[in-house]
């Protein structure tokens, strides 16, 4: 689940039908990249970050499992 | 912005029926083959399909030991997407063209081709579920109101491409009524299968709008706007029975009933492509069921039902259809006996087995409880009295029909009456809900 584009979106008070009229694109494909079921183009993505007022690294960066190790050590 | 994901879903999409068109050619050509039909003009078109969409699944067997590569992929679905229209236009042309030279089409021929585009389109279907897309995805968003209106635009569009159809009975020197009719007919069958699809579509797209704001209706409009088909050929098969009947009774002469006969043929042959769409309204129902979390036990007797009810129209079909023809060819009385005993015996079985089932639904259907009668004659009612009727006429050597075709009749609109009566009362489940949310 992409709770960062999630709850950033919630925090906007904007619902996913909402966000997908903004870009131009179906609920469908929201609901599905929040469930991480599609991997969006860089296109889409900066499409997303412009509506919600944020950077690609806090809607979409996947920490790698060493970089976690190093966060929680 | 176009949604890159519902063009890349569509994409693969196309590419599904490319190959399931190649595998459709291949299969039309040996049942053409199977029927003894000769002459290259009644290949031309399975010939230039499955070369076509052969090439396609080439080409992407070529491309796969480049390994993955994002721009090559991009590259294939061009290819696929140009290949599509060119199958799809193209297979139409010849088909015609081929017609016209050779004018040796049969019913048997028609009727193999429809129930393979039906077949097709329920592939069409499923893979646009799977994928979680819509054809005309981009018509719901952007024209929501004036969308049928659009939809009838494009049929007359296809109208204008159909009449090019025509020259090649001008070329060929052939009949042109003859042309226009066949042109005519095609088109008209394409564009109410193209109308239906494209309402089955909206309305699926509603109804899964309304399930992400709690709303349910309490049938799906699907199931509905699949039974008109059913209905409708229920009520063209009473009147072609009358028109059979008065006709015969006028004139008995055995040219007269031969000709009738072939033509009661075809229409017992599209029982098949009803039994699919009766198929595919009972998925419908039960999927909805499921969704707004109905009895289960129903939703069970309701899945037993429905492919027993398959099986046994696919049954009926084939022996008042198939069986005649091997009387005919063979021309021996003995194999009429064992017809009769054959038919006598799954008639017997068929008639307790559906019997069980009916009492077991209606069992259900009184824990539930039924009170409004109204609703009861409109949906069971006038289906049954037009199917008894229908099968006195069209079968009348076949007793098994008539009891088969009545008892699924009544089974069916019950169910579909309590579905309807139950709307107001429905208890929604709210881990379904979250469930359905995500789609």
């Amino acid at each position: 689940m992409n709770n960062q584009m999630k709850s950033k979106r919630v925090y906007l008070n904007l619902s996913q039908a909402d966000l997908a009229k903004k870009i131009g694109v179906s609920r469908q494909t929201i609901v599905l990249i929040e469930s991480e079921k599609y991997n969006p183009s860089l296109k889409l993505c900066l499409a997303i970050c412009h509506e919600l007022n944020a950077t690609l690294d806090e809607l979409f960066w996947k920490e790698s499992a060493d970089e976690r190790r190093k966060n929680i050590e | 912005m176009k949604d890159e994901r519902i063009l890349s879903e569509l994409n693969k999409t196309k590419l599904v029926i490319i190959y399931y068109l190649l595998f459709s050619s291949a299969l039309l050509a040996a049942f053409k083959l199977l029927l003894g039909l000769e002459g290259l003009s009644n290949y031309l078109v399975e010939i230039f399909i499955f070369s076509a969409s052969g090439l396609v699944l080439l080409i992407k067997i070529t491309l796969s030991f480049y390994g993955r590569d994002e721009r090559i992929e991009s590259l294939f679905a061009i290819i696929g997407n140009t290949f599509f229209s060119i199958i799809l236009f193209g297979g139409l042309f010849i088909h015609f063209a081929s017609n016209a030279y050779g004018n040796t089409q049969n019913y048997i021929q028609y009727n193999l081709t429809s129930n393979f585009i039906l077949i097709g389109i329920i592939v069409l279907i499923s893979q646009l579920k799977r994928r979680n897309i819509y054809l005309h995805a981009s018509l719901f968003l952007r024209f929501d109101s004036k969308y049928i209106l659009i939809i009838f635009k494009r049929i007359l569009f296809f109208a204008l491409i159909m009449s090019i159809n025509i020259l090649p009975y001008i070329y060929f020197k052939n009949d042109l009524l003859i042309g226009i009719l066949n042109v005519f007919i095609s088109w008209l069958s394409l564009s109410i299968t193209y109308l239906f699809f494209s309402i089955y579509e909206k309305n699926h797209y509603e109804e899964t709008e309304m399930s992400a704001e709690e709303k349910y209706r309490g049938l799906s409009k699907n199931a509905r706007l699949l039974y008109i088909p059913i209905l409708a050929f229920q009520f063209l098969s009473l009147l072609f029975n009358a028109v059979f009947n008065i006709s015969i009774s006028q004139n008995p002469s055995t040219e007269n009933v031969m000709q009738l006969t072939i033509i009661r043929m075809f229409i017992q042959l599209y029982g098949i492509d009803i039994a699919i769409i009766s198929l595919l309204m009972y998925i419908v129902i039960k999927r909805h069921l499921r969704r707004i979390n109905f009895s289960n036990k129903l939703i069970n007797l309701l899945t037993v039902y429905m492919i027993s009810s398959f099986v046994i129209s696919i049954v009926s079909i084939i022996t008042s259809v198939v069986f005649p023809i091997f009387i005919q060819l063979y021309n021996d009385i003995s194999i009429l006996t064992i017809f009769y005993k054959v038919n006598s015996f799954v008639s017997i079985t068929f008639f307790i087995y559906t019997n069980t089932l009916l009492f077991a639904i209606i069992y259900q259907l009184y824990k539930i409880g039924v009170s409004d009668m109204n609703y009861l004659y409109f949906y069971a009612g006038v289906p049954v009295i037009s199917t008894i009727v229908l099968q006195l006429g069209l079968s009348y050597e076949n007793t098994f029909s008539i009891i088969v075709a009545t008892i699924l009749s009544i089974t069916g609109f019950l169910c579909l009456y309590i579905f309807m009566k139950r709307k107001e009362d429905f208890v929604i489940d709210n881990r379904l809900l979250e469930e359905n949310l995500n789609y």
